[in-house]
């Protein structure tokens, strides 16, 4: 038994704390729009003290749970039911086994390598029906799923080859650009490292590797901990030399804030020390304005958006500091979203038995976006700008792209 | 206008409301609360004040209530100004209260007992007991949380049961309120359900030979737009219907915390749901507030002023420890509490439990106060259930309790930063 | 006056009476039981949930120790689907004599119960809250016994092998007739009405009250009842039984049972077998030992504290003895010899996990003196029961996700959610019992004993019964609040953080929702007389 682990076990243990009061229930985005799905208490915390390391155990409508984290926000009493539901899936693929799909779908690493390797011809099986019809059919990835696409520069190759605007920064920042960055999304990395070294930090980016949030939702529990332990080891050097860890992913940052310890049950010294040094951009950048009484000037951008914090980025229990930034920019308007959750939840909505739960969850952002008819969707987690981007038609961008253009030139 | 930055801690009814004063007088609103409060679990309606130990109060006696309650710390026009304003956003929002301060509504529980209450939504009201004709109540076969054959008989009202299908089509697991809530939403689902329903009610009065005026069914008329569902519903069956509380998730709960909320939104209020706040008090008293993040560490909130509307025993605004104190637990303010556990509660589990009673006694600013009087911090409000002196469920005042608290907190609190 | 006949009557529906009534009509006597409650409504309803492996015995009393293994063997053959194989630890912490672990093997080995050092890491890694600091881990052969289970099952059991079980039924006289019991006077507590049944032997297994019905043959036994509290955690903090390993004492044990993990006993020597309050103190000195075991224990949720009173036969009578050390072996008094009166026989002390053992001995010594040669044969033969598997914890979520899969919830749905109880069962429980009284479908079917304590499933349970039993909404309503007023009692010593935040909820619930306090008298809500114990 590997899954369930001291510190795993406070969160289990929280179920304690429930006293069923169904606020979470009625909540949860995914019981909202599926009866296969008996909800957040019933899988949560009511069936945790059924729940028995031992002895077998038919354990699947957890499976249906897609990780958003509501429910531990909305819950008064802390039952950390989104966690608790993690474990569950984790326990119960540990004793059936994890399905093929999921591996997939938990690696976007070595995906990511072959595809950028091979882009732009990489790109075209997954734009192609036929084939996609198949990848249903045999593995279960639905057809429509949006994927992103591959670009053929990395951004590491790209930060190796840029000219620092900042040597001697003021704050040593470690970027966690994380996987979609480096292989799909490389202008968030450039964006980020604009911002960064315009207000005077110094900018590394260490080796890394996949934060292992994709393996651990898909139930890969070990393998996880093995990337999460990587990454530890690598980032380690720099928090002894008084750097900060920076993530533009808020699903990455998340992993290394909390789920590495309340869900991976990793112990230690060194991931606390990771746990407590890791910061969301907005969050590093709204902390950095008030430590240093900055008040920065933007370029006027005459704009209409929409901006979704995703649910991760909820997750971090840090309030909304991108709107704060955001709303400093003169000439922008924006809207936030009052959705809970776009739906995808990472890898999700992907998979064919579940995504048209995600395509319904995500009606009420939708239909929210539809009303305000923005340019742009502004929405830190990737997997939710590329679903957004599937269902909408409008482009969405991070919002540190939208902060990097409006820097003074 | 004042100017300035607002913590309010707790997204509870007081909390709400505090924060959508607060933010339409300008200032900095933030809401932090470690979850969702107490709307979610209640009636959905605003009980000012219904019993007198066990009589039913025709008219709110508020002047009855001991010296020390809440309500006598109100200036006079507090809790009507405050019913008048949510009742303004109550109606602008889509979700009409129905009611007055003069005289108390009589409405049926879901085990036919007559409850008095101040305000009740317009999908609550044709089940007035003021009203002396028959009721008819649904029993939704497969239901499990409204059984109307236990509320057959109790009232002066003739009741008779009527039977319908849960759903037009099968739920494949057990269905919270909300989730049949939310089937009433949505168009073509709603109907089908009040299609099937309008067969079970002419069949009903082809087997009775009586006609259906008025039909109760447990709250679960719509989520996003009672009104409609209501209408949509009473044109199906061609009579009245009304709700009837039940089991949590409470449905209108929701409703009023989702419009509490959107208004909170629209005038630029932040509201953090999830960390808990923890606080200190400087030695030139003023008080400070920090939130526990993800990562377990601690974010300073910044604020000119901070509003505890967070709560008491049941969402953690008080909390009782194992060596039979209790603690407040943002500021460790002084509480209000009897030291000998046994006499916190009464023998028999229905009575009035004194414990209801502890919690922060304040000033007539709704600023903390200790056994002196000693004002315990410069900077702090507090509002809602957490104050001391009143027993919400015996009196029947929860609500307007958190409505005019909350109301003389901001007030106080403009008041100090202009 | 109605009149009945039976060969062997048995008093009393706890383990022993059972387990007696088993033997009887198994020996092919025409048997019937009389319970003045429900069954386990007295101590084998209220007790550790320990099948003993013997090893708590072996250096105090070996003599039990030896009974208690050899019937454990027994019992998880007749009745498994009550006990849950779950190996139980002694384990030495920082408090504990490290040396006594070595006397404590060499006992095991004299009284021949299995007992196994082993590196300390396989209990540790397994129990991960268990105290790290624990020095020696010996595993022994314990199980977990859920008494509502067992005595279910032995009931159905007697029942199917044509013995008779009537509930509520309490004995209120001995009619005796030329130095010999020759009949009972029975109240049937629901009605009242009041009947002889004549039988030829009387086997009195009424365990704390075995005083009563002593006295009502004019005999003098002294029982003396030893209070017993233990405290229910929420969950289950260990899946193994753990005993620290020191002589017997208070407050040493942790028992995994189904949902949860109970820590205890006191034992305090108390006047009556009916009126026992818990005291704090004893709730402290639990959570406090518990400790011990587990660092953080009070931080933990404490569910519910009840208490059991031991049936412990004091021979010498008089002279002041601390309870513990009367002895825990069982006697058969004859009070043919002892009283001059025949035709009666009492069953004293013992233990749960006993139970069998105990019949055999009763009802051969009835045998003897009804002279018939009738051999016993509940050793071999398994209880008739729907499992014939061990329980384990998941079996109920099992279930509950299979039916899921099956999309049947709308047709069945869970009435209490917290111990998995579907309506299925809540009306199956009904209809066998008839019982208007909750706390009989508690003990049918473990609803209302988790996290909320009935804050959901009593009214819906409520609901169910009023129509399936035609109840008025008044009697309905007394019903319930009768059932939260029972509850109520296990949670009052134990209202701080999570229990008053429930408590706040399930009040809100019935208070201001149901308005449950408006439509019955609060002040006097009568309990049933059976259910009126603390
Ligand atoms: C706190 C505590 C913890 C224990 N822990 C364990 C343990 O872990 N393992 C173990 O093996 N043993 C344990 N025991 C011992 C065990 O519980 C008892 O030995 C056993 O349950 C006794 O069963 P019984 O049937 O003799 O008595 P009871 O279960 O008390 O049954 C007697 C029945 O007789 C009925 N009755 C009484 N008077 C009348 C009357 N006049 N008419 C009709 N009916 C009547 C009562 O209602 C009662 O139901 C514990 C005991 C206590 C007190
Ligand atoms: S997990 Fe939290 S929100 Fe959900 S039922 Fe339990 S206490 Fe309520
Ligand atoms: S994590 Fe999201 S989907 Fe999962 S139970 Fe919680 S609210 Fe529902």
């Amino acid at each position: 038994m590997t899954v369930i682990d001291i510190s795993s076990l406070e969160t289990t243990l929280s179920s304690d704390q429930c006293i069923k009061c169904n606020i979470c229930t009625a909540s949860c985005p995914v019981a909202a729009v599926t009866d296969k799905f008996p909800g957040p208490k019933a899988v949560g915390p009511q069936m945790q003290r059924l729940r028995q390391p031992s002895a077998p155990s038919y354990d699947k409508s957890v499976d249906f749970c897609n990780g958003c984290g509501v429910c531990s926000l909305v819950c008064p009493h802390g039952v950390q039911i989104a966690e608790m539901n993690a474990v569950a899936r984790a326990v119960q693929m540990d004793r059936d086994g994890v399905p093929l799909r999921n591996k997939m779908l938990g690696r976007p690493e070595p995906l990511g390598k072959i595809g950028t390797l091979t882009a732009p011809f990489s790109n075209l099986p997954l734009a192609l029906p036929p084939l996609r019809w198949a990848m249903e059919k045999t593995i279960g990835i639905h057809r429509k799923a949006p994927f992103p696409s591959f670009t053929g520069k990395r951004f590491r190759k790209w930060f190796k080859s840029h000219a620092p605007e900042n040597l001697i920064g003021r704050r040593k920042v470690v970027y966690f650009h994380g996987c979609s960055t480096n292989y799909y999304e490389p202008r968030v990395g450039k964006a980020v490292v604009k911002v960064l070294e315009h207000f005077g930090c110094k900018v590394s980016i260490a080796e890394q590797n996949c934060c292992g949030l994709p393996m651990q939702s898909n139930g890969e529990f070990d393998a996880a901990r093995e990337l999460a332990k990587s990454n530890i080891a690598k980032l380690m050097p720099y928090i002894r030399e008084n750097y900060v860890i920076v993530g533009s992913s808020t699903s990455c940052t998340l992993a290394l804030k909390h789920d590495y310890q309340n869900i991976l049950g990793l112990q230690g010294r060194d991931v606390e020390m990771i746990a407590k040094n890791t910061f969301d951009i907005f969050e590093f950048l709204d902390d950095l304005f008030t430590e240093q009484t900055l008040n920065p000037q933007f370029r006027r951008i005459k704009d209409a958006v929409f901006y979704h914090p995703p649910c991760q980025q909820r997750s971090h229990f840090m309030g909304q500091p991108a709107t704060k930034i955001l709303r400093r920019i003169p000439g922008l308007s924006f809207e936030v979203s009052t959705a809970d959750c776009c739906g995808v939840a990472g890898t999700y909505g992907l998979k064919a038995e579940k995504y048209q739960i995600s395509r319904d969850i995500g009606e009420t952002l939708f239909a929210q976006i539809d009303r305000h008819s923005p340019s742009r969707v502004l929405c830190d987690s990737e997997t939710c700008r590329w679903w957004i981007e599937g269902h909408t038609d409008v482009e969405s961008i991070h919002p540190i792209e939208l902060i990097a253009d409006a820097l003074p030139r | 206008m004042a100017d300035g930055k607002l913590l309010i801690v707790g997204a509870g009814l007081s909390g709400l409301f505090a924060g959508i004063l607060a933010a339409r007088a300008d200032l900095d609103v933030t809401i932090v609360a470690r979850g969702q409060g107490n709307l979610m679990l209640g009636t959905g309606t605003i009980d000012v004040h219904g019993y007198q130990g066990k009589a039913r109060l025709e008219v709110p006696a508020l002047g009855a209530l001991d010296d020390d309650h809440p309500y006598h710390k109100l200036s006079d026009y507090a809790l009507r100004e405050a019913i008048e304003l949510l009742r303004e956003i109550c109606r602008r929002r889509g979700n009409p209260m129905i009611g007055n301060l003069e005289k108390n509504l009589l409405l049926p529980t879901a085990l036919g007992t007559s409850r008095p209450t101040t305000l009740a939504p317009i999908s609550m009201v044709a089940g007035s007991l003021r009203d002396e004709s028959p009721l008819w109540i649904a029993r939704l076969n497969g239901f499990r949380d409204f059984f109307p054959q236990l509320m057959h008989n109790r009232l002066p009202q003739n009741i008779h049961i009527v039977d319908l299908a849960l759903t037009a089509k099968e739920f494949r697991r057990d269905a919270y309120t909300t989730d049949l809530a939310r089937m009433l939403d949505n168009f073509h689902k709603r109907e089908q359900i009040t299609n099937a329903w309008r067969k079970s009610i002419l069949d009903y009065r082809k087997k009775t030979g009586e006609a259906v005026t008025r039909l109760g069914l447990p709250a679960i008329l719509g989520l996003e737009n009672p009104r409609v569902v209501l209408a949509d519903v009473e044109d199906a069956l061609e009579c009245h219907v009304f709700e009837i509380p039940t089991l949590p998730p409470s449905v209108p709960g929701m409703r009023l915390y989702n419009l509490l909320r959107a208004e909170f939104l629209t005038l630029g209020g932040q509201l953090v749901l999830g960390p808990s706040v923890k606080g200190k008090i400087s030695k030139y008293q003023r008080g400070s507030a920090v939130m526990k993040t993800a990562n377990k560490t601690e974010k300073a909130i910044e604020a000119d002023a901070i509003l505890l509307a967070s709560g008491g025993f049941g969402h953690h605004g008080l909390v009782a420890n194992v060596d039979g104190s209790v603690t407040e637990s943002v500021f460790d303010l002084p509480v209000d509490y009897l030291t000998d556990r046994h006499a916190w509660t009464a023998e028999s589990y229905l009575d009035a439990h004194p414990y209801a009673k502890f919690g922060l006694r304040t000033n007539a600013q709704m600023q903390p106060i200790n056994q002196n009087n000693k004002l315990q911090a410069d900077n702090i409000w507090a509002c809602g259930s957490i104050l001391a002196g009143a027993d919400r469920l015996s009196e029947g005042s929860r609500e307007g309790i958190s409505l005019s608290t909350a109301f003389t907190a901001v007030e106080n609190i403009i008041q100090a930063l202009s | 006056m109605r009149k009945q006949f039976t060969e062997v009557l048995v008093i009393g529906g706890g383990a022993t009476g059972l387990s007696a009534a088993r033997d009887a009509v198994m020996r092919g006597f025409k048997t019937l039981l009389l319970e003045k409650g429900d069954l386990a409504h007295g101590t084998s309803g209220r007790y550790h949930g320990l099948l003993h492996s013997g090893g708590r015995y072996v250096v105090s009393d070996p003599h039990s120790a030896r009974d208690c293994i050899a019937e454990n063997r027994i019992l998880r053959k007749i009745i498994p689907s009550a006990i849950e194989n779950t190996d139980g630890w002694f384990v030495t912490t920082p408090e504990d004599d490290p040396a006594y672990a070595d006397t404590f093997l060499a006992a095991c080995k004299a009284q021949g119960v299995p007992a196994e050092e082993l590196n300390v890491d396989v209990l540790l890694n397994k129990e991960r809250l268990l105290n790290q600091r624990i020095s020696r881990t010996i595993r022994v052969p314990d199980a977990a016994c859920d008494s509502f289970d067992a005595t279910h099952i032995l009931a159905h059991d007697i029942k199917a092998r044509g013995a008779k079980v009537l509930l509520r039924h309490e004995v209120i006289g001995l009619e005796i007739r030329r130095q010999k019991v020759c009949g009972v006077n029975v109240r049937n507590l629901l009605t009242d009405e009041e009947f002889l049944i004549e039988t030829s032997m009387v086997l009195n297994c009424s365990g704390a009250w075995a005083g009563n019905i002593a006295a009502m043959a004019g005999g003098f036994l002294k029982v003396t009842p030893g209070k017993g509290t233990m405290i229910a955690m929420n969950t289950r903090l260990v899946n193994t039984v753990v005993n620290r390993c020191k002589l017997p004492h208070d407050g040493d044990i942790l028992v995994p049972v189904g949902t949860v993990s109970v820590i205890g006993t006191t034992d305090i020597p108390v006047e009556s077998p009916d009126q026992y309050p818990i005291e704090d103190w004893e709730v402290e000195f639990l959570l406090n030992e518990g400790e011990a075991l587990i660092p953080g224990f009070k931080k933990f949720r404490a569910l519910r504290a009840w208490a059991g009173v031991r049936p412990l036969y004091d021979p010498t009578a008089g002279g002041k003895t601390e309870s513990r050390d009367l002895t825990r072996s069982h006697a058969v008094i004859d009070h043919q010899a002892r009283d001059g009166v025949g035709g009666l026989l009492t069953m004293v002390g013992g233990k749960f996990t006993t139970m069998r053992l105990m019949a055999q001995d009763l009802v051969d010594e009835a045998c003897k003196q009804l002279r018939t040669k009738r051999p016993c044969t509940t050793a071999e033969t398994p209880a008739e029961a729907p499992g014939t598997k061990h329980y384990y914890l998941a079996q109920r979520l099992n279930r509950w996700e299979q039916s899921h899969a099956q999309h049947t919830a709308l047709t069945d749905p869970i009435i209490c959610e917290c111990e998995l109880v579907p309506e299925s069962k809540v009306r199956a429980g009904i209809e066998a019992s008839q019982s208007k009284i909750l706390n009989d479908l508690r003990r049918d079917t473990r609803l209302g004993m988790g996290p909320c304590q009935g804050g959901f499933c009593a009214y819906r349970a409520n609901g169910i019964a009023c129509g399936m039993l035609a109840q008025t909404p008044e009697d309905a309503h007394t019903t319930l609040a009768q059932f939260l007023q029972e509850r109520w009692k296990g949670q009052r010593n134990l209202l701080w953080d999570h229990n008053l935040r429930q408590l706040e909820l399930d009040q809100n619930i019935y208070r201001n929702l149901l308005g449950l306090d408006h439509t019955v008298d609060t002040a006097d809500i009568e309990l049933y007389p059976t259910e009126k114990t603390a």
